[in-house]
């Protein structure tokens, strides 16, 4: 994007004559980069408030949580803006569609990004506009998508946001679906000659073959191999589509289409002959293309919402002896670590089944939803044996917020490492050593 | 030197901040009746409130308690006996100010020396203002600085003064505050208030 900026910048600055002004407008800036201008515009450049929110759009994008291609998650609002961010395999043909479900005043931005040129330089795929609360995401290639999703500053509570990995195209014979389809992508040919360049859906003869997407019939004809084609440009990604050994053709070149709309019916024309009815459907960008991704169902659906959205954004701790901390919310993720009985950590977002946590180090992670409870419950009284430090995290580094008297009781609510989490009869909660 | 056009510019920027605190203390209750008898001059603390303002965020539980910990911090200062030197904690999370009421005697130089212990870069606002009196309601604001550091000034009449430190939104940890008369002019280096007012007395 921003080369065509400069290659039109370069292309104006040329045409321009001695004298004449030239009018130069800046690529468009994503609404989270707009976000960011009028916060500085309005005087908080440098503030802790731009800051925190840019770095932790940043870091959440470093650290996406792997995810499955359907993914319900309902992800915490906090006052700094935590960021969130999932990644997820997607092939091209395929499309994340992200719905985001918020309260009517927060804003949360949504981008997207290609792993494209490896894992530390994603490449940009679009933003979700003010006010989107559907966000289609479509690669251009075969690999790693990351949806980040970022609330406005200084809000509380939740958002729910659901990833679908969807195919980008409709089933292009009507009434039929993958069980149909009898020659896949990269078949062999003539004896291995050539490989086959499509898929071969069979169907009975008559059966109407539709626009799979929105676009223009750029050829009708009939051909020695393929028989009577239609090439259906889709513009919009340029691509074209190709249905070949048709029965009949029923639309003309230049016509625009829309999904769904009858392009001819199928038959067995061409070199399939010798065959039982089929389409044979192809998808070319500089070169054939699998169309199979782009018409698979992706198998799944996104898990229900959580039973206890309550917990998203507040201190639970583990209730079994040892409860593992996965890459991702799926029983057979990579364990990063065993958390032992009533270590305290954060709910950034939870599932039905799965609540993706910080823990008190900045270690992140899934662990299993019925393993963890509310920490405010207290699991134990305490009284100081001696003068002890308070501290605002579980580390002797760590800054210290008050000192207690020896015999000072205080409740204890979880643990980490060496250290209590602690509330005070004074109402401060903190960590002391144990 | 100031010419007379800058001088011109200066008492617009100062009108024109002035009504932009007032707008943005408008619709805050009881809080803003304090915040209005406030004297116009502007400050790095009531221009990060403005931002704020403009950028949208006032409306927020958050800034609204950061907005109010500043007013608590005029309205209901410590009162203190100099020197003085406190220490505590301010969480990140939960906007407070400190607020400390003191006699200044007449003509000396007040040091004020306020630290934040805080994990990462921190904006920490320290302002001092002459304190209401029976026949001027207005807190007359006396020095202002949004760095951590040490504020001077004094005050040529003497009387009640209120030093309020307060850090950004977001940021919190140890503090200290001290406050401190000095013999004479100090010869020490360190920051100067960044904002000291014209006829702010010296």
């Amino acid at each position: 994007m921003r080369c065509l900026a400069v290659t039109a910048a370069a292309l104006l600055v040329a045409s321009c004559k001695p004298g004449e002004v030239l009018e130069w407008s800046a690529p468009p800036a994503s609404a989270r980069e707009a976000y960011v201008r009028a916060l500085e515009d309005a005087g908080l450049h440098g503030t802790a408030l731009v800051r925190d929110w840019v770095a932790m759009g940043e870091i959440a994008l470093g650290q996406p949580a792997f995810v499955p291609a359907a993914f319900r998650e309902t992800a915490m609002v906090g006052p700094d803006g935590a960021a969130h961010a999932w990644r997820l395999m997607v092939r091209r043909g395929q499309r994340v569609r992200v719905s985001i479900r918020t309260d009517s005043i927060t804003r949360v931005f949504v981008d997207a990004f290609e792993l494209r040129g490896g894992e530390r330089d994603p490449t940009s795929l679009g933003w979700s506009q003010p006010g989107d609360t559907v966000f289609d995401v479509e690669p251009v290639t075969d690999g790693d998508v990351v949806i980040r999703a970022q609330p406005e500053l200084l809000r509380h509570g939740h958002f729910q946001i659901t990833l679908r990995t969807e195919p980008t195209f409709v089933f292009p014979v009507s009434g039929r679906g993958m069980p149909d389809v009898g020659s896949v992508y990269g078949d062999p040919r003539d004896a291995g000659a050539r490989r086959h360049h499509g898929i071969d859906i069979f169907a009975p003869r008559g059966t109407p073959v539709i626009a799979a997407t929105d676009g223009t019939v750029s050829r009708v004809s009939v051909t020695a191999v393929g028989g009577r084609v239609v090439w259906l440009r889709d513009g919009r990604r340029s691509q074209s589509l190709y249905y070949a050994h048709l029965d009949s053709q029923l639309v003309s070149r230049g016509m625009r289409v829309e999904i769904g709309d009858t392009l001819g019916l199928v038959g067995n024309t061409g070199n399939a002959r010798t065959t039982p009815p089929h389409l044979h459907f192809g998808v070319y960008s500089r070169g054939p293309v699998d169309p199979s991704p782009f018409v698979r169902p992706v198998a799944g659906s996104p898990p229900a919402p959580p039973r206890n959205a309550a917990l998203v954004g507040a201190w639970v701790r583990t209730n079994a002896a040892e409860t593992a901390l996965l890459e991702a919310p799926a029983s057979s993720a990579g364990v990063t670590s065993r958390l032992p009985r009533s270590t305290a950590m954060q709910v950034l977002g939870m599932n039905a089944e799965w609540a993706r946590v910080r823990l008190p180090d900045g270690a992140s992670g899934y662990v299993d939803a019925d393993r963890v409870e509310p920490a405010d419950a207290a699991l134990a009284s305490s009284v100081t044996t001696g003068e002890a430090s308070l501290r605002a995290g579980p580390a002797a580094a760590s800054e210290i917020i008050a000192t207690l008297r020896a015999g000072e009781a205080v409740s204890v609510q979880g643990r980490f490492g060496d250290f209590l989490l602690v509330r005070t009869d004074r109402g401060q909660t903190g960590w002391i050593q144990d | 030197m100031c010419s007379p056009a800058r001088l011109r510019q200066a008492r617009v920027r100062f009108a024109l901040a002035s009504v932009s605190v007032a707008a943005f203390l408008s619709g805050c209750g009881a809080v803003d009746e304090i915040r209005q008898r406030i004297a116009p001059r502007t400050s790095p603390h009531a221009e990060y409130a403005d931002a704020l303002r403009a950028a949208g965020l006032t409306a927020s539980p958050l800034a609204g308690a950061w907005v109010e910990a500043a007013s608590e911090a005029l309205v209901a200062p410590r009162k203190v006996d100099l020197p003085f030197h406190d220490e505590g904690w301010l969480a990140p999370d939960a906007p407070g100010a400190i607020g400390v009421r003191f006699t200044a005697p007449r003509a000396r130089w007040i040091t004020v020396r306020a630290h934040l212990d805080a994990a990462q870069p921190a904006l920490v606002f320290v302002d001092a203002f002459r304190s209401p009196t029976d026949s001027d309601a207005r807190f007359i604001p006396l020095a202002a600085t949004d760095s951590a550091g040490v504020l001077r000034f004094r005050v040529w009449r003497g009387g009640a003064v209120i030093v309020r430190a307060q850090p950004e939104l977001l940021r919190g940890g140890r503090y200290e505050l001290s406050v401190t008369i000095e013999d004479e002019r100090p010869t020490t280096s360190g920051v100067e208030a960044t904002r000291t007012y014209a006829g702010a007395e010296r």
